[in-house]
């Protein structure tokens, strides 16, 4: 019989939250502690550079969590934002807008096309499709590579209004991810797409409609990405690949961190949350990249090993307790 | 008495073929309305695959199927349980990342839904019911479904599989998967559908277990039908004859009652303690088989992984006869133990892997050279004898476990271990879906190893096998050892019951 009452569920998941959140809290304040020129003043500098790999990372959550690996998000992203520009430069703030939600989509049903048509392992996809979209963005991009986008509507993409965007995108998230049909099958294709199959599940529509619903967030991505800095530039031979690492690594956080807490859309902020804080306090110490690099490294391998031992560290607290007892009781 | 029935299901001429393999062969069957309907037969002899065929998980190379007299050829699994036949299979088919809730209603979502949003709350309130109705209550809904045990995540799947209000439910060789409990609820289950004029059809290796719950069978062997009986005509012997083609002795356990044993011990476990297993201690000595009994959530399962040092215990300790402790697995294996989980398919076996590597897996160190390199020859000459020796069916060594028949795969298994030449063997339901004539073979290299000197405990929630094996029993009853019982020709299993319940 279960007898949790409600409240002590809600008391359960208030403490599994409040032990995500301390993560960030805590990194926030190691480094506050430790640099000199970190501290509340960039808080807001963190949550700023922390909205791109956000969006980013809640369309590739699906893909990662059906069992795929994506490594064209830079690339589809940098399309999106070409095309974008190119249409803002017609149809100004809506052509902007829509034009990169709509390409951010037909990229992904391209994407997904390609998939369910040739039915390989999604990493060649990821790599053949890296290529094809990075050559597609500079051919459309033109001469210099680049577009800039009209500093009169840059403003969409920067605070207060990205976090706005952010918010609507982590609900939309939430709602596709854990109230639909389509998110319980991305969760069942992953963890086992054998039986998901026998239980009249499509994997290949699945997954197909993973790369859409992804290429959606990518478009919105894409939106952010451009009015960083109010231009984007086309990359070429796989030069767009560095701009998935950040976010892939904050999913891998946060599919680890759901062993804890099962809410992905909290775990997804609180691993680009923490990637943030890494990023700005090495360059606050004034470190050099490649120990920029290493500290994250590091930081990623440390919450994975604690997240993947924390019931064996648990059990192990308990067995030295009960030996204790047990000693005692001996003697 | 079947013809005074109303038929409510037909298959004719069915015919399905894996590469050479021809798996079914013009196979007919006929279901009637509130009836039990066995399919029995050695590993590979067809039941899953017709009945996968039946519920759309595969499609046949040639079928004729009717339902309440209509063609019935629903394109998936989806379409057949809205057309009333739904299946319970012998593998895990839980998502642990999902709620139980939304594994209850994986794929059919639908009804819960107000466009694409789906509420879960309603779906929750559902599945609540959806248990409540087949007698669960003590499962969570909101819990995921990888935090429940073994024989919860198969309630669910029973759940799932009646909520739908099957006309026909097909149970898979489910039921060794589950303790009395699950049984209990199983058995209920199969009851209230017959009792409401639907139909089951039931598949199962244990013969008693099919002689009590179906009203009829049908017999298949090598993908052939081969008989059909009605209950009155029932016998364990006749039914033996018809699944393997040859005369099987009745009792197929071992003769000897003089249960003798060396003195040496092999393994010795002290003051065990881990969840609900408190103070278990015992000495497995060479030359013995140690028969572990009990009900299916007294413990005896988790003794076994902490024996193999899978799992550590809270308390106590285990070790060699020599005294070496054996702290993880690779202690284990380092001392030549086995280990046979009862969860095949999640711990024993990599079911994307080849029948050789499977079986090669824990023997590559005695396989290699003094260079590390590993002949093929012995390799492949491993896996010839251990194929051969348990009459694994496969197209060749290369095959893939996961096309292979539940016994064929719990064969796999265990030819693992016998091909490591291991010195203690911890098997945790070893003869789970294996089929009458392999069971003999399992218990016959049981009585080998036995005489070869070689330490066995066995683990089982099959009385009979538990008796008919072991040189001395323990019952396991709320994680502590309530009887101990030395081999005895008059040992029954309600003596034993006694002490488990």
């Amino acid at each position: 019989m279960n007898t949790n009452s409600f409240g002590s569920k809600l008391a359960g998941g208030i403490k599994k939250f409040l032990w995500m959140a301390a993560i960030p809290v805590i990194l926030f304040v190691i480094f506050w502690v430790a640099t000199p020129g970190f501290g509340p003043n960039s808080i807001l500098v963190i949550l700023n550079q922390s909205m791109i790999p956000m969006a980013i990372g809640y369309g590739m959550c699906f893909l990662m969590k059906a069992g795929m690996m994506e490594l064209s998000a830079g690339a589809q992203i940098i399309l999106i934002g070409i095309v974008g520009v190119q249409f803002s430069k017609t149809f100004g703030m809506p052509g902007f807008i829509i034009g990169c939600i709509v390409t951010g989509v037909l990229t992904g049903l391209l994407k997904g096309a390609v998939f369910a048509l040739l039915r390989i392992p999604s990493m060649v996809i990821s790599l053949g499709m890296c290529l094809i979209l990075e050559v597609i963005g500079r051919w459309i991009a033109g001469g210099k590579g680049k577009m800039d986008l009209d500093k009169s509507l840059g403003f969409i993409g920067k605070v207060p209004y990205n976090f706005v965007i952010i918010a609507i995108l982590g609900i939309l998230f939430l709602l596709i991810f854990y109230n639909t049909a389509f998110g319980s099958h991305v969760r069942a294709i992953g963890n086992n797409e054998v039986v998901a199959k026998s239980l009249g599940i499509k994997p290949i529509k699945v997954k197909f409609l993973c790369y859409t619903v992804c290429g959606f967030f990518f478009g919105f991505a894409a939106i952010l990405q451009v009015c960083y800095s109010n231009t984007i530039a086309a990359k070429m031979s796989m030069g767009s690949l560095p701009m998935v690492f950040k976010p892939m690594m904050g999913v891998l956080i946060g599919i680890e961190l759901n062993r804890i807490y099962d809410n992905f859309l909290v775990n997804i902020l609180v691993g680009e949350l923490g990637m943030a804080i890494i990023f700005n306090g090495l360059m606050a110490a004034g470190l050099p990249t490649t120990i920029q690099d290493f500290v994250t490294g590091f930081f990623l391998l440390f919450v994975m090993l604690i997240s993947a031992n924390r019931e064996s560290a648990g059990d192990a607290i308990r067995r030295i307790k009960l030996r204790r007892q047990a000693a005692k009781q001996e003697g | 008495m079947s013809d005074e029935k109303k038929l409510l299901f037909q298959a004719k001429n069915m015919y399905k073929s894996f590469g050479p393999t021809k798996a079914l062969v013009d196979v007919s069957l006929d279901v009637y309305a509130g009836e039990v309907v066995g399919l029995i037969g050695e590993n590979g002899s067809g039941k899953s695959t017709l009945t996968t065929i039946i519920a759309r998980i595969q499609k046949g190379d040639q079928e004729e199927m009717y339902l309440e007299g209509q063609p019935y050829s629903p394109p998936d699994v989806i379409a057949a349980t809205a057309e009333g036949i739904c299946m319970v299979t012998q593998e895990q088919a839980t998502f642990e990342d999902l709620s139980v809730a939304a594994n209850i209603f994986i794929g059919e979502e639908k009804q819960f839904a107000t466009g694409p949003v789906v509420n879960n709350a309603q779906m929750k309130k559902a599945a609540k019911k959806a248990l409540e109705n087949i007698g669960v209550t003590h499962i969570n809904v909101s819990t995921l479904a990888g935090k429940l045990v073994f024989e919860d995540r198969k309630l669910v799947e029973i759940a799932r599989a009646v909520y739908a209000d099957p006309k026909i439910l097909i149970i898979d060789e489910t039921s060794t998967t589950l303790g009395k409990r699950g049984r209990d609820i199983l058995y209920s289950v199969i009851n209230s559908i017959r009792d409401s004029g639907r139909a089951v059809i039931f598949i199962s290796h244990d013969i008693d277990e099919i002689m009590e719950v179906c009203d009829r069978i049908s017999i298949l062997r090598d993908g052939h039908k081969v008989a059909e009986m009605e209950k009155k005509d029932f016998t364990s012997l006749g039914i033996k004859r018809q699944m393997v083609g040859r005369e099987i002795e009745d009792n197929f356990y071992r003769n000897d009652y003089d249960g003798s044993f060396s003195d040496e011990v092999a393994l010795r476990a002290r003051n065990l303690a881990l969840g609900c297993l408190r103070d278990i201690s015992f000495d497995l000595h060479k030359g013995e088989i140690l028969g572990v009994g009990g009900l299916a959530d007294c413990g005896m399962h988790d003794l076994g992984r902490i024996l193999f040092g899978l799992d550590k215990p809270d308390l106590g300790s285990v070790e060699t006869g020599y005294g070496k402790r054996i702290k993880k697995n690779t202690d284990a294996i380092k001392n030549d133990f086995a280990y046979i989980s009862k969860n095949r398919d999640q711990e024993a076996l990599f079911s994307v892997m080849s029948i050789r590597d499977n079986i090669c897996i824990a023997s590559l160190n005695k396989l290699a050279n003094g260079l590390g390199l590993i002949s093929n020859k012995k390799e492949k000459d491993l896996v010839n004898t251990w194929t051969n020796e348990l009459q694994i069916k496969m197209d060749n060594m290369n095959q893939f476990v996961m096309y292979l028949s539940g016994g064929n795969k719990q064969k796999v298994a265990v030819a693992k271990w016998l091909g490591f030449h291991a010195d203690v063997f911890i098997l945790d339901c070893p003869t789970r879906g294996i089929d009458v004539g392999v069971k003999a073979a399992i218990y016959q290299l049981l009585s080998e190893l036995k005489a070869q000197g070689k330490a066995i405990i066995m683990i089982s929630e099959e009385l009979p096998e538990v008796i008919g094996m072991s040189d001395r029993i323990l019952i396991i009853k709320d994680g502590l050892i309530s009887g101990e019982f030395p081999r005895n020709p008059d040992l029954k299993e309600s003596d034993l019951i006694n002490y488990m319940i």
